[in-house]
């Protein structure tokens, strides 16, 4: 029989908290806590940090892995490359859109005038200008590319647009393929 | 009750058993159904979620590819999280040596417990609490954050962790309860410095 000066072992008390004490045993615990304010408090605070614990969020695994898991054993057909492609520049298509967005939205309410982004007015406007001048070369020169060796491409300039997007949306899918999804992950 | 449509009244080995019978397609239950709480061992264990996802990934096609070994002695759960526990642990052992685990010794660790203020735990709120707890789950020697993702998150028996871990009940038992003290003890010591400081 327990005595009132007979603290419980922690070992006791989380065995009591599990419920895996036999019936005798557990309702001699039960009444030293609850007459022992020392073993009392200890008790209260296991119980506590023991449903935090419990109650922590589980990590959720992305949506897609099933499919991922029964396409590697062939279970289910791989997604054509195509649909993959699209899949892949979903993300990067997204953070184009926002970007274009946020640029008109300057530039519409004034934020950033066009005369001002020539003109190069302070040390951030220039830094600015010549990242738009690299990339504007850039695009340029990939154009260029394109127009020799895709001459058929360039009737119209919306095709020529629309071709240059298509081709470095899909450098950058197959890129991020390329390190193992790493890319679309971090955006994620 | 089975049924081929209605996953979830299905247990896991019915699951099994209609692979088995040519239906492999079926192991998309199993795998939404473990799929969570494996990235939480995985990600406990590993350390980061990148890895952690591909690790889960790689048990679940490893323990398809093993399906034919499962005998049903104990539940697919058990038999999946040990071909993940080794899976990870391959994954952690290559990476870095084996961490020097520092055991708690439980004469202390009552003494040190019943002299501990408690009133700071009654008053935090529980989200303060679980992030508390949470982070020092992460600092917890691997041996210990296993035994506790295991025991909470997966909700096994002590002979389930057993059998997950190849340790006799007496070992889990010792080894959960040292988790617990030492978690127990942290949070607290945690909680006291943060009280200090403020």
């Amino acid at each position: 029989m327990r005595t009132s000066e007979q603290h419980c072992t922690m070992e006791e008390l989380y065995l009591l908290i599990d419920g895996a004490l036999s019936t005798d045993v557990a309702s001699q615990v039960r009444q030293h806590v609850r007459e022992c304010s020392v073993c009392g408090d200890v008790y209260k605070t296991a119980l506590r940090v023991d449903s935090g614990v419990k109650r922590l969020p589980v990590e959720a695994a992305s949506a897609d892995m099933a499919r991922r898991v029964l396409s590697t054993l062939g279970i289910v057909p791989k997604s054509p490359f195509l649909f993959r492609l699209l899949e892949k520049s979903a993300y990067i298509f997204g953070l184009l859109i926002v970007l274009a967005i946020m640029a008109t939205v300057f530039i519409l309410t004034g934020v950033v005038e066009m005369s001002q982004l020539q003109a190069g007015v302070s040390p951030a406007q220039n830094a600015l200008v010549k990242s738009g001048a690299a990339i504007a070369g850039g695009v340029g020169w990939f154009t260029q590319v394109l127009k020799d060796y895709l001459p058929f491409a360039f009737s119209s300039s919306t095709m020529a647009i629309s071709v240059f997007t298509a081709v470095v949306v899909s450098m950058l899918a197959i890129a991020d393929k390329v390190v193992g999804g790493r890319i679309v992950h971090r955006m994620r | 009750m089975h049924s081929h449509q209605g996953s979830v009244i299905d247990s896991d080995e019915q699951i099994i058993l209609d692979i088995r019978q040519g239906n492999p397609r079926r192991y998309s239950v199993l795998l939404d159904r473990h799929k969570d709480r494996a990235m939480t061992l995985a990600v406990r264990l590993v350390g980061n979620r990148h890895e952690a996802e591909e690790l889960v990934q790689d048990a679940f096609v490893r323990a398809y590819n093993h399906l034919e070994q499962f005998r049903g002695d104990a539940k697919f759960s058990t038999w999946f999280y040990r071909i993940l526990y080794n899976v990870c642990m391959t994954r952690v052992t290559r990476r870095q040596p084996a961490r020097e685990t520092v055991e708690v010794d439980d004469a202390n660790a009552k003494d040190k417990l019943t002299m501990q203020d408690c009133s700071p735990l009654e008053r935090l709120e529980d989200a303060e609490l679980q992030e508390i707890i949470r982070r020092e789950i992460e600092t917890l020697p691997e041996k210990y954050r296993t035994h506790i993702t295991l025991f909470y998150v997966q909700e096994m028996s002590y002979e389930q962790i057993g059998e997950v871990l190849g340790l006799p009940v007496g070992t889990v038992k010792t080894n959960l309860f040292r988790a617990r003290t030492r978690l127990r003890v942290n949070v607290l010591s945690r909680l006291h410095d943060e009280v200090k400081v403020a």
